[in-house]
């Protein structure tokens, strides 16, 4: 396995892509509801992550260019080993579920009579592929697929710009705030970029800091683009649709391609293998921070995506399993913990070298 | 050593080339002192070594000169014309002599003198076959490295180049010129290609791609190494900061880094307005894609989406392929093993015969496997497309073909998710490459937009020609 670092632009696109093939692949039960709150709750929720993140970013200095788990493991391995069981875990479910998201995507769009089974399989040989190139093939083929998506989503507003109906819009302030919140918490808790930033920052070169104003800036840009797409030409339609942005691009009638939800599904599908590869390379980094060294924190990468493809094909067996986890991390309190937990530590181990030195 | 005995040494000689038939020593006295030429028959051109050679040392009349003196005499006035370097051992000698030049050896001297009188038969500088390009020079590199030497050095005549010979292959002991332009980042570089080709543990070398693979990355796919039939392309490249190598006995002259994106530029481009420039590059771009994606897409929309064709297309297509007894999958890996055979065939076959089998191949059995219902006619027309523009990009035309068929497999089998998939896998194959410092994916990826003043589009010269290029800052 290939150990490189990747650019602050890399890592702004790869993080940009995750966090919007969360909204592109909604899973059942998640369905986007039609209505102006929504570019409030985005809008709301990508300012409180932004929040979230700024003790990390505070603290990033005091690591001196490692990452802040490798910083608090150099002063208390017991501290670093709490933490990183925490963020094991919720690397891991977050791992098996962009493989459901993935799953039932390619399910609902592409992939509809196939086996899960052949699906898994598909995913998984890709996923051990890309963590065998490392994390530098995985950013520069996220360059790629974000280039992808901007041509899709021109290409979509191109298509369907008489299809937009702007009398679909109306103030934002007349609905009630109830929904709001529990919007902005739903969006807030999809935001789990922040562990893989968290845990890859000692990866990043240069100013890393500045990645993640830029990863937020362009996936708030986007996923209001798309909120506005759906409002607009779909109106009270959206919530009906289980993949509102795959059928933007059914119904984007090019004249050449005369439609082109290929190019979306190619998009997303890669998008989603990108993901998995960014938390296994996160888990690796984790691994290596606070529990293992060398080629054994290199093989766990492996096993983590075998083991989180296979509990997301479990999780598609027996959906039952899952709710509770949703549950909980749909809450938005282990992301907002982690964010809390982790820049703590580093202060608290920072500030105690200081004083020793 | 050499010795101060004439006859020792000629015996070692000898014995060291295990009496090789084409040694030729001739002996000869001058000045009463014993002397002998050593050389190989062919290396050899047989007027010089009369002219620059023979004569003077038979016209030299100097009674009761001492070896010392007239080995002396030989290497500092006789022979002050010719290209000549000192030997002090058999190996050297032997070296030497099987490089075009005669060695001196005279009784009494522990030193020998190679003289320079290559004169071996040598092909005539001509037009690359590969490269060809529609305005610019009509010379392309030879096998000779003294000849490739001289057309490089003929386009640069400024002290910023630079040329080191070395040897490489145990056996071969092949000559190889590593040049570069005087520069921080490209002398570093040129050191790190000296330090790799000296440690090349292949015995023979009979051409660049023998000694290619320990200048890359163990790249199961891509190479970052180029190679080129052009001189213009080869200094080009060494302008841009890259180091190239010629090689004795190759036409073929290597450089490294390479990009993926060189792919796609042609000498042709550069004296070309810069609009027509962009244009042809994205119609290169596109053949390229067009290459590797379309069968393997027309077989996942055929056989899995048919939903996502237009739908009087689709009608088309149905009734053409209802009229074949197999599977679209079936059908498209027949058409493209064909394909490969009779491409195959072309190339390995003397041109005009190549030209027959394209014929023969492509019109002949093409219309009657399509008239005999056998294949349908759309797909025919897919696979056909898809290689002629394999063409356009024809540094990579082998993964092209590699990546085509395992698309077509992919798509056949599990539609546009399983192509999805297996595209992903070779763009992150392709992402991965890169072992001389810089992505085998620049300036895409990492994206710069510096660098996309020469990438898709080509800015005007007088753009172009403000700031130098440097393959360090792409």
């Amino acid at each position: 396995m290939i150990n490189n670092k990747i650019g602050i632009g890399g890592a702004a696109v790869l993080l940009a892509l995750s966090r919007i093939f969360t909204e592109a692949s909604p899973l059942p039960g998640e369905s986007t509801e039609y209505g102006m709150q929504r570019f409030t709750a985005v809008a709301l929720s990508f300012i409180t992550a932004f929040i979230a993140y700024l003790p990390l970013l505070l603290v990033l200095e005091r690591t001196g260019g490692s990452s802040p788990l490798g910083a608090v493991a150099s002063k208390s391995k017991l501290l670093s080993g709490f933490i990183g069981v925490i963020f094991s875990v919720y690397l891991f479910f977050c791992a098996a579920e962009t493989g459901l998201r993935s799953y039932y995507y390619a399910s609902g769009t592409v992939f509809d009579s196939a086996p899960a089974s052949y699906f898994y399989v598909f995913v998984g040989a890709a996923l051990l592929f890309a963590v065998h190139c490392g994390l530098e093939a995985v950013s520069r083929t996220g360059v790629i697929v974000s280039a992808l998506f901007a041509a899709l989503m021109l290409l979509i507003v191109f298509t369907l710009l008489r299809e937009i109906r702007v009398d679909r819009l109306y103030p934002v302030l007349a609905e009630k705030p109830e929904r709001l919140t529990a919007d902005t918490v739903r969006e807030f808790s999809r935001g789990s970029e922040y562990l893989i930033f968290a845990a890859l920052c000692g990866n990043i070169s240069g100013k890393r800091t500045k990645a993640v104003p830029v990863y937020l800036g362009v996936s708030c840009a986007a996923i209001l683009l798309m909120t506005f797409l759906y409002n607009t030409v779909f109106g009270k339609l959206t919530s009906r649709l289980m993949f509102p942005f795959y059928t933007l691009s059914s119904i984007s009638d090019t004249a050449l391609l005369h439609r082109i939800n290929g190019i979306d599904v190619i998009v997303w599908v890669m998008a989603g293998l990108l993901r998995l590869a960014l938390f296994a390379f996160a888990f690796r980094a984790v691994v290596r921070d606070c529990f293992l060294s060398g080629k054994a924190a290199d093989i766990s990468a492996y096993v983590f995506g075998i083991a989180a493809l296979t509990v997301s094909g479990l999780f598609t067996a027996y959906p039952v399993l899952y709710e509770p986890m949703k549950r909980i991390c749909g809450s938005g309190i282990p992301l907002a913990a982690s964010a809390m937990i982790l820049p703590a530590a580093v202060f608290v181990c920072t500030v105690n070298r200081k004083a020793a030195a | 050593m050499l010795g101060k005995k004439l006859a020792d040494n000629i015996v070692n000689i000898r014995s060291y080339m295990k009496n090789s038939s084409d040694l030729v020593i001739r002996y000869a006295k001058v000045c009463g002192i014993d002397v002998c030429v050593v050389s190989f028959d062919g290396q050899t051109d047989a007027n010089k070594l009369a002219n620059l050679v023979y004569r003077p040392l038979s016209e030299l009349d100097e009674p009761g000169i001492t070896p010392e003196r007239l080995a002396a005499k030989i290497s500092g006035e006789l022979l002050i014309a010719c290209d000549g370097k000192p030997v002090g051992t058999v190996a050297e000698a032997v070296s030497a002599a099987m490089n075009g030049f005669c060695v001196i050896l005279t009784d009494g001297t522990e030193t020998g003198y190679a003289v320079g009188v290559q004169g071996f038969e040598a092909r005539s500088v001509t037009q690359p076959e590969n490269h060809r390009n529609i305005r610019g020079a009509r010379e392309g590199f030879v096998e000779a490295l003294h000849v490739n030497m001289s057309l490089v050095r003929r386009r640069v005549k400024s002290n910023e180049l630079v040329m080191h010979t070395m040897t490489v292959g145990k056996t071969s002991g092949t000559e190889v010129c590593v040049c570069s332009m005087d520069s921080a980042n490209s002398g570093k570089l040129a050191e790190n290609v000296i330090k790799r080709l000296e440690n090349v543990p292949v015995s023979l070398v009979l051409e660049s791609g023998f000694i290619q693979p320990f200048l890359e990355d163990k790249h199961p796919m891509f190479s970052e190494v180029g190679a080129s039939e052009r001189p213009d392309v080869f200094v080009s490249k060494l302008y841009e900061g890259r180091v190239g190598i010629i090689i004795d006995g190759s036409p073929f002259a290597l450089y490294v880094p390479k990009l993926f994106t060189e792919n796609f530029i042609m000498l042709d481009d550069y004296v070309e307005k810069p609009m027509f420039s962009l244009f042809i590059r994205l119609i290169r771009w596109i053949a390229f894609f067009v290459s590797i994606l379309l069968p393997g897409f027309y077989t996942a929309l055929a056989n899995f989406h048919p939903e996502l064709i237009p739908d009087a297309l689709l009608r088309n297509l149905a009734a053409a392929e209802s009229l074949t007894p197999y599977s679209v999958l079936t059908e498209c890996v027949i058409l493209d093993i064909f394909y490969e055979i009779m491409r195959e065939a072309g190339l390995r076959l003397p041109s005009n015969v190549g030209h027959a089998v394209s014929i023969v191949g492509g019109i002949v059995i093409g219309d009657i496997v399509v008239s005999a219902g056998l294949v349908g006619a759309p797909m025919l027309l897919a696979i056909a497309i898809a290689s002629i523009s394999g063409y356009i990009v024809s540094d990579i035309s082998n993964q092209v073909s590699f990546m085509r068929f395992a698309l077509i497999l992919a798509g056949g089998l599990s539609g546009l998710f399983g192509l999805t998939v297996i595209s992903f896998v070779f763009c992150l194959s392709v992402c991965s490459a890169g072992s001389w410092g810089i992505p085998f994916t620049s300036p895409l990826a990492p994206f710069s937009l510096k660098s996309m003043r020469d990438t898709f589009i080509r800015r005007s010269w007088r753009e172009l020609a403000r700031t130098d290029p440097d393959i360090y800052n792409v």
